[in-house]
């Protein structure tokens, strides 16, 4: 079974002018025990956008309420295709524009990014537009799905609410699964990711893994993220909101 | 191996140290013979306190990075990119004539360079800044390098500002700068350099998708430019 815990928290800079946590996130464990899927959702609303906190929850739920009704509906994740997604995209991109429509705003004030994963126990599937990451751990060894998407400068990325979203957005399907998954958004990459050589920082994901596969009550462990995640030395780290959802398979 | 592999193999040593994005800004200062007196002793003591505002920040000390280039009589290099908490501000001497052109080429030149380091490195960095300031008027051959900081500007390789102490050709630069050119108020080295820090400390924290809006450095108790 998944053991699946997440946690989003406001970046010091946020708070310091009330504005509100920016990121979101999603996760559901759809199936019985012995064939359970997770899918698992972050998003990171621009940090200029008013309103883009509204953008990355809409996103999130979306996502997964369109996974899991594929599923439940008996789709297959290994026939699961881009323009299936695609769908979804756009399904996301008409709720997001209702919401601005609210709200008398524009949609690019509610401009998101979004990763997504969807984990069968012999299939996956993942897709993602603009920064953020997906990291995964199989027989031990650490990958990154997609790099983050970042324009020629540390502040431009890709959105989800951009005209062009369909051919930025990164896609695939694998016939394997995984032992471990997470979910970061970009307040997090300074720390998770080895940008020398576009790695995952194994000693960031290896304590956090082994909390969450000794633990007898791993929902009392998204505490201890949260608490984490406010902590001095990641504060210092990044002044962005920050994300990260944590999945082990037991 | 000889002192210029050596050199390579062990410059990036600083990137491994400091995996943080960068703000990289090359100073372009005049350093005439007409700034002589109390404009570069107020220049001198503005580089100093510049240094002191980055590192009351603990992030933009690790990113915003610092180059000078000075031009009077000749054009020299004289501090190249560093992090602010290796910043190590010079004290400058005014003589010479004003080959602005010259000084304009060598900076972008550097900005284009450091953009190379840090992708072979793989560095994530900002749109970096240049930032001249001058008391006189260009007097090298230095209408060719218009279209370079223009053209540069449009395409976001760089932000181009430039700011005029009393007695600068305003014309000339507003010739040269896509932004409106600023002129200093008397000898606010001081507060200038307090915005620049302001700024880039607001930009080294910045995210993607956001927009940075400058402070306006013409009004309020901290302003020190008119347009």
């Amino acid at each position: 079974m998944w053991r699946p815990i997440a946690q989003s928290l406001q970046g010091p800079s946020h708070a310091a002018v009330a504005s509100p946590c920016q990121d979101s996130c999603a996760v559901r464990v759809v199936g019985d025990e012995a064939d359970q899927t997770l899918v698992a959702c972050v998003a990171d609303g621009a940090g200029s956008a008013k309103f883009s906190d509204v953008g990355s929850n809409v996103a999130c739920y979306t996502i997964v309420e369109c996974a899991a009704a594929f599923l439940a509906a008996g789709g297959r994740l290994d026939q699961l295709a881009r323009q299936d997604v695609l769908r979804w995209c756009n399904e996301v991109r008409q709720r997001i524009q209702d919401e601005a429509t609210k709200l008398d705003s524009d949609v690019r004030a509610l401009a998101t990014t979004l990763c997504a994963a969807i984990v069968a126990p012999t299939c996956s599937c993942f897709f993602q537009i603009g920064d953020g990451a997906m990291i995964l751990r199989r027989n031990g060894v650490y990958g990154v799905v997609f790099w983050p998407q970042s324009g020629e400068y540390a502040n431009s990325t890709n959105f989800l609410t951009s005209p062009q979203f369909d051919s930025q957005l990164e896609f695939l399907t694998v016939d394997s699964s995984c032992s471990d998954i997470a979910l970061l958004t970009d307040g997090l990459e300074r720390l998770a990711l080895r940008f020398d050589n576009l790695t995952p920082h194994v000693p960031f994901f290896d304590p956090f893994f082994r909390a969450l596969r000794q633990t007898d009550d791993y929902t009392g462990l998204n505490q201890s993220l949260h608490t984490f995640l406010g902590s001095g030395s990641v504060r210092e780290r990044s002044d962005d909101d920050k994300t990260l959802i944590l999945a082990s398979r037991i | 191996m000889n002192q210029v592999s050596a050199d390579d193999a062990f410059g990036s040593v600083e990137f491994a140290e400091n995996p943080e994005p960068r703000v990289p800004c090359v100073l372009i200062l005049d350093t005439s013979q007409s700034m002589q007196g109390s404009r570069i002793n107020e220049l001198n003591a503005g580089l100093n306190f510049y240094k002191e505002e980055l590192l009351t920040d603990p992030l933009a000390s690790k990113r915003v990075e610092v180059a000078i280039v000075k031009f009077g009589g000749d054009v020299e290099r004289i501090v190249d990119f560093v992090t602010a908490d290796k910043f190590q501000p010079p004290t400058l001497s005014a003589s010479g004539n004003t080959p602005m052109g010259q000084a304009m080429n060598k900076a972008l030149d550097m900005i284009e360079e450091r953009k190379a380091d840090y992708r072979e490195h793989g560095i994530a960095y900002y749109r970096p800044w240049a930032f001249l300031i001058t008391d006189g008027e260009p007097n090298d051959h230095w209408k060719p390098t218009i279209p370079r900081v223009r053209d540069g500007e449009r395409e976001k390789s760089f932000s181009f500002f430039a700011v005029g102490v009393e007695g600068a050709n305003m014309q000339a630069l507003a010739e040269i700068c896509v932004r409106a050119p600023l002129r200093l108020q008397g000898l606010k080295f001081r507060e200038l350099f307090s915005w620049l820090s302001n700024s880039q400390q607001a930009v080294s924290r910045s995210s993607p998708g956001d927009e940075i809006p400058l402070q306006d450095p013409t009004s309020g108790p901290k302003g020190w430019a008119q347009v």
